[in-house]
């Protein structure tokens, strides 16, 4: 165990170096940096900046070595100091820009997962075992339909719904009157008036996706030889669906943590764009367009660090739960 | 000849039919199958691949899945009445959850598969699903059930039972696999086995050892088995009765001595003359069957046999179906040639 976890922990070093790098090269990429869309901001503003303060600029965020020395400079601090630079746009170190954000991104992100989680079982298990029957086909076909919205599609259409019938737009997690208030049970019952409507947006394609997944990993377990020789030796049906193919069948959900981690992390960016959540994903859209090149690159490189680790653990639960993987070997 | 007719009925299927819908239409697996099954002997159903012996096994314990169904006749199951417990009952006619239908699948009934090692759930040891039987079937605590599971694993000739109890599926071969399935379908002192070509997917040497452990268990518990094979090596070995099954029909019905000796049935000849003798057969080509097993979606009109048969009478084969004929001593065969001239039309 010791001598896996150091093999992998020298993997994943490697891994992120090389995520690091490619990162970095990618967001400093476009031509222009940040001053140069500091520039171009100020002049939709009608404001210039002399040719003095941009050299001025350029040395202060320190953008006039090349980029290697950039990334070299930007790769040590985190490293040795964990110190994670400071984002252009917000003035601000990135690490606060991020945390700042954390609380709600992880809050909405994990309710809805499980919320997803807890309607898309039952259905998904439901469709297998009653595979071509009427509630089937029913599910099969919302899910599709689920599956082919896209997200920000059913955010648009909850807009305009809202809009037309409330005359209000539901953005954000709270109303102006209590986004400042400390925390209190008026604040969170606003929350909670603000919260299903993201769940729902993002949470519809998730349980159409895991509807199909349980249905069909159930379906491939459900006719195994294990199955009828567990009925034949008079394994009550529920406990037999539980202990059998449900079992084998749930085996490579651990394996989705890797991508569902840093899903959790950022939360959909386009849907948090236009309901105005305070999730990472619109931070980090913004910092792309505005070249803030420590912010971008650090969210990436925490995503990166994140869905890493989340492997890891995913492998770790794989071999704690599958003696095949764990024991394979010793056949 | 062994006499099977002295021992009492313990399992008695009666104008079987079991059908599965497919997209080109109904295949019907099991056409009308009657066999009984004496207390404490061996029936062996023999059979080229694709004649419906496993889907009557699987009937027997209502196992078959969709899209198959099981659409007629009656699986009357005598041994609550043998052993005084209660009466006689259809196992078809019961509901899905009667309690009956549990305790006979695993309790009265033991049933092994064709491929163990795919029979046993690869995530849990062998000892956690002969654990899960065993408490289902007698009530015993998780201790007592240990301690029986490992005797049981010793008795089906496991070595080092206390070890391999904690053993995975995918640890074992596929001999010693088998053993553990034998070792759950016994732990509840069934006293019909149901065996579905246990030995085929084993090799020669394991299948001898297979057979050898199912007939000593069989002398010891005094149990029935119902005995689902292709191989007729096996049947003189281990059958005290055989039915030759054909197409979802039986077509023959004897003692083990009757078939060898004296079969009857073109198709139980034919069969009979495919297997290699010692000696024999040397430098000779081996009979075979002509053809094949004809799709069950086109079945042959009158004798489902008549266009394989050497026998095949023209203008009565192909068009009536062949009365089953009844002979002296309770053997039967399904075949015109022994219409009036032998037997009594059944």
């Amino acid at each position: 165990m010791v001598r896996f976890l150091g093999r992998r922990a020298v993997y994943m070093a490697a891994t992120l170096l090389a995520i690091s790098l490619v990162v970095f090269v990618i967001v400093s990429l476009p031509p222009g940096d940040f001053v140069t869309a500091l520039e171009a901001r100020y002049a939709v503003q009608g404001q210039r900046l002399t040719l003095a303060e941009v050299a001025d600029l350029r040395v202060r965020y320190g953008l006039d070595g090349n980029i290697l020395q950039q990334y070299w400079h930007w790769f040590t601090q985190i490293v040795l100091h964990g110190d994670l630079g400071m984002s252009f746009e917000h003035q601000k170190p990135v690490r606060e820009v991020i945390g700042s954000r954390l609380g709600a991104t992880l809050g909405i992100s994990v309710i809805t997962l499980l919320v997803s989680w807890g309607i898309a079982f039952p259905i998904g298990v439901y469709s297998a075992v009653r595979q071509r029957s009427v509630g089937d086909y029913a599910v099969t076909t919302v899910g599709f339909l689920g599956l082919a919205t896209p997200n920000f599609l059913i955010a648009l259409i909850f807009i305009y719904f809202s809009v037309s019938w409330f005359g209000s737009v539901p953005s954000g997690l709270c109303s102006p009157e209590w986004c400042d208030a400390s925390w209190n049970l008026g604040k969170l019952l606003d929350l909670f008036g603000h919260l299903w409507i993201p769940m729902i947006v993002i949470g519809t394609a998730g349980v159409a996706g895991l509807v199909r997944i349980i249905r069909n990993n159930l379906l491939d377990e459900l006719h195994r030889p294990y199955v009828t020789a567990a009925r034949a030796r008079g394994v009550p049906e529920r406990q037999l669906l539980r202990r059998y193919p449900l079992r084998v069948a749930l085996n490579p959900f651990v394996s989705t943590i890797g991508w569902v981690l840093p899903l959790l992390l950022v939360g959909d960016i386009v849907v948090g764009q236009i309901l105005g959540l305070p999730t990472l994903g619109p931070i980090l859209l913004g910092a792309l367009k505005s070249q803030d090149m420590y912010l971008a690159g650090s969210i990436i490189m925490v995503l990166s660090v994140v869905t890493v680790i989340g492997t890891l653990i995913s492998d770790m639960l794989l071999g704690w739960l599958d003696p095949r993987i764990r024991l394979g070997h010793q056949r | 000849m062994t006499e099977p007719h002295s021992a009492q009925p313990l399992l008695e299927i009666s104008g079987l039919k079991t059908a599965f819908d497919t997209h080109d239409g109904k295949v019907r697996a099991v056409d009308g199958v009657d066999l009984t099954v004496h207390a404490g002997k061996t029936l062996c159903v023999v059979g080229e691949s694709g004649c419906g012996k496993s889907v009557t096994a699987r009937s027997v314990l209502r196992l078959v899945e969709a899209p198959g169904r099981i659409e007629g006749g009656t699986v009357t199951w005598h041994g609550d009445l043998l052993d005084g417990t209660g009466e006689s009952f259809d196992v078809l006619s019961l509901n899905n959850d009667d309690e009956r239908l549990q305790r006979l699948r695993g309790g009265d009934v033991g049933m092994i598969f064709q491929e163990p090692a795919a029979s046993l759930l690869p995530l849990r040891t062998v000892g956690a699903q002969l654990i899960e039987t065993l408490r289902i079937h007698t009530g015993m605590d998780k201790k007592a059930a240990r301690k029986r599971a490992i005797e049981l694993l010793d008795e089906v000739g496991i070595p080092g039972p206390a070890e391999r109890v904690d053993a995975y599926p995918f640890q074992l071969s596929g001999g010693m696999c088998q053993r553990v399935m034998i070792a759950i379908a016994l732990c509840a002192k069934p006293s019909l086995l149901i065996a579905d070509e246990p030995t085929t997917a084993l090799d020669v040497t394991t299948q001898a050892r297979i057979l050898d452990l199912i007939r000593s268990l069989q002398a010891e518990h005094r149990m029935a088995v119902m005995f689902i094979t292709h191989d007729l090596g096996v049947v003189a070995e281990i059958a005290d009765e055989v039915a030759v099954m054909y197409l979802g029909e039986v077509v023959e019905r004897a003692g083990v001595e009757e078939i060898f000796a004296d079969p009857k049935h073109p198709y139980t000849r034919q069969l009979l003359r495919s297997v290699p003798v010692l000696g024999r057969d040397r430098g000779r080509d081996l009979p075979t069957i002509p053809g094949t097993v004809p799709n069950p979606l086109h079945r042959p009109k009158g004798c489902s046999f008549h266009p394989r048969c050497a026998e095949a009478i023209a203008g009565r084969c192909d068009l009536d179906e062949p009365p089953e004929v009844v002979f002296d001593g309770g053997r039967t065969a399904r075949c015109v040639l022994y219409d009036q001239t032998e037997g009594d039309r059944a």
